[in-house]
């Protein structure tokens, strides 16, 4: 299959399902559409940085259980923009949305 | 301003009370009178420097403290006391740190004295120290012969310009963008500068400097945090030194130039703090070029750039005077 829709890609392993909530909210609330992919067990840092090498905006976001982290393409792998663990509600919307307002080249919050 | 230009020498300039402009000076006379107790009454505004601003006023009945732009006026003054409490400064020296200290020389010769261990400047030479408060202007001839002159408005009225425009309501922010070029941060990888280049880096940009404005500082960036576009703080700064240097230096050299005649002044050495602006000298060196004027920033022994103008000056003039 070929997958080359404007999206922010979202790895996932086993992830929690309210952080996973929040984050797809925060990225809607900046009104981008994303993708979910479940990817077997693997670093979080990785997750996130695959998902912005593979995501055709370069912006992508990992989720591992309970922690979420986020990558734009360009960044070295073990250098997220952000990155959380256990985080809130707040933190998790923050992050979808600022792997949203990468795209838009606005400001990070 | 037009006709504080016709007018000759000024000794002080009083003003209406109960109007706005009349309560600025009074406020500045209360000041003044702070500092120094003794002179009382006997304080003098010797010269002002209006410039039209725009400042955010508040609405009032706003729900969310929205505001808008009304027409404000800025002014400086330049104050004289009697005596300035520079004796008193220089007991109190003399007691904690148990050297002699002396009061000596007029600043703007003094400035011109260093300025003049500039490699390449020679006699008869036109100074213009822009600092901090005021913009001074001398012109020192071979035989000893100086025209002097002190105006009201330098670097601090620029600093007030920017930090009221742009409605910072922070000074110190609004002194770095006075100093500092602007780039917006456009890519991990790239930014575009104030004047539209664009600026290729190899390791990425910290994320937190993302999409946003940010200073130039020559040693990192300091990034901003208001949301302003960059286009329109580098036009507010523009117009606010142009408003203030450009002003201040045509006035204050026309003051000291022979016949008040711009065109027979040949050459200007740039001082003061204000001169190590990384835009006002290029301002004034195209405002110059109508008048045939060439001007540069002054390098005080050759090393010091335009700053330490006044200090060198002192040190010269007191160990000639000993050599006599
Ligand atoms: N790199 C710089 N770029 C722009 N402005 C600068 C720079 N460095 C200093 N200044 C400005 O120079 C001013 C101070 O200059 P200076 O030290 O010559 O003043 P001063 O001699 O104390 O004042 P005055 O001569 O008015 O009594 C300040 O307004 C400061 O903002
Ligand atoms: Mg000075």
């Amino acid at each position: 299959m070929v997958m080359n829709r404007p999206t922010i890609f979202i790895y996932t392993n086993q992830p929690d399902r309210a952080v996973l909530k929040e984050i797809c909210a925060g990225i809607e609330e900046e009104g981008i559409f994303f993708e979910i992919f479940e990817q077997s067990p693997g670093e979080l840092n990785h997750l996130a940085w695959q998902a912005a090498q593979d995501s055709m905006l370069g912006s992508g976001v990992g989720v591992c259980g309970m922690d979420a982290a986020f990558s734009m393409r360009g960044l070295k792998e073990k250098r997220c923009v952000e990155i959380y663990f256990n985080p809130g509600r707040e933190q998790c919307r923050r992050l979808g949305g600022n792997s949203a307002r990468a795209i838009k080249r606005q400001p990070l919050r | 301003m037009a006709d504080l230009a016709e007018v000759g020498e000024i000794r002080d300039i009083a003003c209406e009370w109960y109007t706005n402009v009349g309560n600025m000076f009074r406020r500045i006379r209360r000041g003044m009178g702070e500092v120094d107790k003794e002179s009382g009454s006997n304080i003098c505004v010797t010269d002002i420097l209006a410039v039209d601003t725009l400042a955010p006023v508040v609405i009032s009945g706003a729900l969310a403290g929205e505001t808008c732009l009304e027409k404000a006026v800025g002014i400086a003054a330049m104050v004289r006391t009697e005596k300035l409490p520079m004796e008193e400064i220089a007991a109190r020296l003399r007691q904690e740190l148990g050297v002699r200290v002396a009061v000596a020389g007029v600043e703007a010769v003094m400035a011109s004295l260093g300025a003049l261990t500039t490699p390449g400047v020679a006699m008869p030479m036109a100074i213009l120290d822009m600092g901090g408060g005021s913009t001074d202007a001398a012109v020192l001839y071979p035989d000893g012969r100086a025209e002097l002159t002190h105006q009201a408005g330098a670097g601090e009225l620029v600093t007030m310009l920017i930090e009221i425009e742009l409605g910072l309501r922070d000074h110190g922010i609004a002194e770095q963008i006075k100093r500092y070029p602007l780039a917006k941060v456009e890519s991990l990888f790239h930014m575009r500068m104030e004047n539209g280049q664009m600026a290729f880096v190899e390791e990425s940009i910290d994320p937190r400097f993302y999409g946003r404005v940010v200073m130039l500082t020559g040693e990192g960036m300091i990034r901003l945090e208001q949301d302003i576009p960059m286009e329109k703080i580098v036009q507010v700064r523009r117009e606010a030194k142009r408003k203030v240097f450009v002003t201040n230096a045509l006035r204050a050299l026309k003051k000291v130039a022979p016949d008040h005649d711009l065109k027979r002044l040949s050459n200007v050495v740039l001082v003061g703090g204000s001169a190590e602006d990384f835009e006002i000298p290029d301002m004034l060196m195209e405002e110059f070029a109508n008048y045939r004027i060439v001007c540069g920033r002054g390098n005080i022994r050759g090393s010091e750039g335009p700053r330490n103008a006044v200090a060198t000056g002192l040190v010269l003039s007191y160990i000639g005077e000993r050599q006599w």
